[in-house]
């Protein structure tokens, strides 16, 4: 039996072919391919870089239903570092697109694990300037109300 | 090209909630005004919370600890010793050279209130919003202070304070006094009270009312020794609307002076309770099924380890003994000296000889520049919320204005 494939489209109108069962892990796409089977997805608002990650993940975690009992292609262990290294290997701006993808796409574990990176990043930097710096965010604060903060938890006792 | 500044709000908070705020609070507060707000709304500190693990706090040598605890991680390394059922998030008072030694603490709706060793000042403080209160005393505090902090029904924050210092037996010295936040005040509370409970039994808060170990008042002529074998020992709760003590709640167990009996809440809504008496290497561990200021009533044991078998001969200290449990795994974290008495240990036991000890781990500056032995290491359940220390009401003709 031939498997179903479903056309997505990105926002430079290039056309990916993909595998439904990849694509219905995007609750989104599942949705719109029982509205409008045989139909083009356009994705409008995803360029064609972002929808190649996004399908790369979902590719990485379609459950194969070939009627075998231990179907999965990876276990739950090797799926848990792919994605570490599937996160680690985009830079900052990008994971912020793929982060914005998977809620629109609504992907759940994308999202999950594009939020924990970012959170992670956002953990390990050493002060808030060098998250600023990371993040390239714009200090709105006054020097009294930074200090403020600081003096918080300062010497609570 | 998304910035992060770019994401609609459910999404910042989406990432906020999964650094660890606790230990990370201030730098991300003190990116931007964005974050600082959002990480002090009510709503994002219930997300926050519901994607933790519990968090307990320990303290140990005169510092507290935040630590998140990890029963299924030490499981799934049950032979690995080395893997605790907690990891340590970071020292909460660790912000400056001279934080202060810690004492006694207790928390209640995540919200501590703290003492430091010198008896000096009480504190309350939210370590999750940076916010604290200094409490002046009435009468100086004392080291033998037991307090609890807690609410009423209208959310009023209220501090219990008492000592009962047999110890000098010419001249005891009792104090029981309530402390209103909301009128920065001492009330003495009157309480004929023919109980006692021993200035190292801690209570402990559930749903605002403190609850604590207590024993039957013997009277001492000061000579004599007295027979402690029958000697009732309960729980008291202590009722911060009506303030006062309620009834004597039962045991499930009878014990007597010096043996180890310790409280531990669990979810917030139970009590668990631990037993070892001083004879036995036998521990055993409680928990209700209901428990009220006035009423209580015990599941059948919850665990009982012969803990001989596992560690050799071993009696918690009379002082020591805080605990944490795990419902679903049936194991308990015991906090306690090891043999000697030299080195903070964390013991865990569960059903079918499952068991580990763990060295604490923490700077041992204190035995090394000072030589004292320091005092048991103590955990508490905790829970950050952004609850605010009720600040002093405002008395005046501005208010009588706004009325």
């Amino acid at each position: 039996m031939s498997k179903k494939m479903i056309v997505l489209k990105s926002s430079e109108g290039v056309s990916f072919v993909v595998e439904e069962a990849v694509a219905r892990q995007s609750k989104i796409i599942s949705f719109l391919v029982e509205e409008f089977p045989d139909r083009e997805l356009p994705l409008t608002n995803m360029t064609s870089e972002i929808l190649r990650k996004t399908i790369e993940y979902c590719k990485k975690h379609v459950v194969e239903d070939d009627g075998g009992g231990d179907s999965s292609s990876s276990s739950s262990g090797d799926l848990k570092e792919w994605d570490v290294k599937f996160v680690a290997e985009i830079d900052q701006p990008r994971l912020m697109d793929l982060l914005m993808a998977a809620n629109y796409l609504d992907i759940p574990s994308l999202l999950d694990v594009t939020c924990q990176k970012v959170a992670d990043t956002i953990a390990a930097c050493n002060d808030e300037k060098e998250i600023r710096a990371t993040f390239n965010i714009e200090n709105d604060f006054t020097e009294e109300e930074v200090e403020a903060i600081r003096m918080e938890n300062q010497y609570p006792i | 090209m998304t910035m992060i500044s770019d994401l609609p709000q459910d999404l910042v908070e989406n990432v906020l909630s999964r650094v660890p705020l606790m230990t990370s609070m201030r730098k991300v507060r003190s990116t931007c005004k964005r974050w600082n707000a959002l990480s002090r709304d009510p709503d994002f500190a219930k997300r926050f919370v519901k994607g933790l693990s519990t968090l307990i706090i320990m303290r140990s040598e005169f510092r507290l600890w935040l630590m998140r605890v990890d029963f299924q991680g030490s499981l799934n390394n049950k032979y690995d010793l080395d893997v605790a059922p907690y990891v340590k998030e970071g020292k909460l008072t660790s912000l400056n050279n001279s934080d202060p030694e810690i004492s006694k603490v207790f928390h209640c709706n995540g919200l501590l209130l703290c003492s430091t060793k010198d008896n000096r000042r009480l504190v309350v403080w939210n370590p999750y919003l940076g916010q604290t209160r200094r409490i002046k005393p009435r009468i100086a505090f004392h080291k033998r202070d037991l307090y609890a902090l807690g609410y009423d029904v209208n959310k009023n924050q209220k501090i219990l304070r008492f000592l009962d210092d047999n110890t000098t037996f010419r001249n005891p010295y009792f104090i029981y006094e309530i402390y209103d936040l909301k009128s920065s005040s001492w009330r003495v509370l009157d309480v004929n009270a023919d109980w006692e409970i021993d200035y190292y039994h801690r209570g402990l808060s559930l749903k605002g009312s403190a609850y604590f170990f207590a024993k039957e008042k013997m009277e001492w002529d000061g000579e004599e020794e007295i027979d402690v074998t029958d000697q009732e020992t309960f729980l008291l709760c202590f009722d911060f609307t009506r303030e006062r003590f309620g009834p004597r709640l039962p045991l499930p167990f009878h014990s007597h002076a010096e043996e180890t009996v310790a409280l531990s809440s669990v979810r917030e809504e139970q009590l668990a309770v631990l037993y070892q008496g001083d004879s036995s290497c036998l521990v055993e561990i409680w928990v209700t099924n209901r428990i009220e200021p006035n009423a209580v009533s015990w599941s059948k044991l919850f665990l009982s380890v012969d803990i001989e078998t596992l560690f050799g001969p071993h009696l918690f200290h009379f002082a020591g003994g805080s605990f944490i449990i795990d419902e679903e795994q049936k194991l308990a974290v015991i906090f306690d000296k090891d043999e000697e008495e030299m080195y903070n240990k964390a013991y865990l036991i569960g059903e079918n000889g499952c068991y580990k000890t763990l060295d604490l781990q923490e700077d041992t500056y204190h035995r090394a520049e000072t030589g004292e032995f320091t005092s048991m290491p103590l955990v508490c359940s905790y829970f950050p919320t952004s609850v605010k220390i009720q600040q002093r009401a405002r008395r005046g003709k501005r208010k009588e204005r706004d009325y």
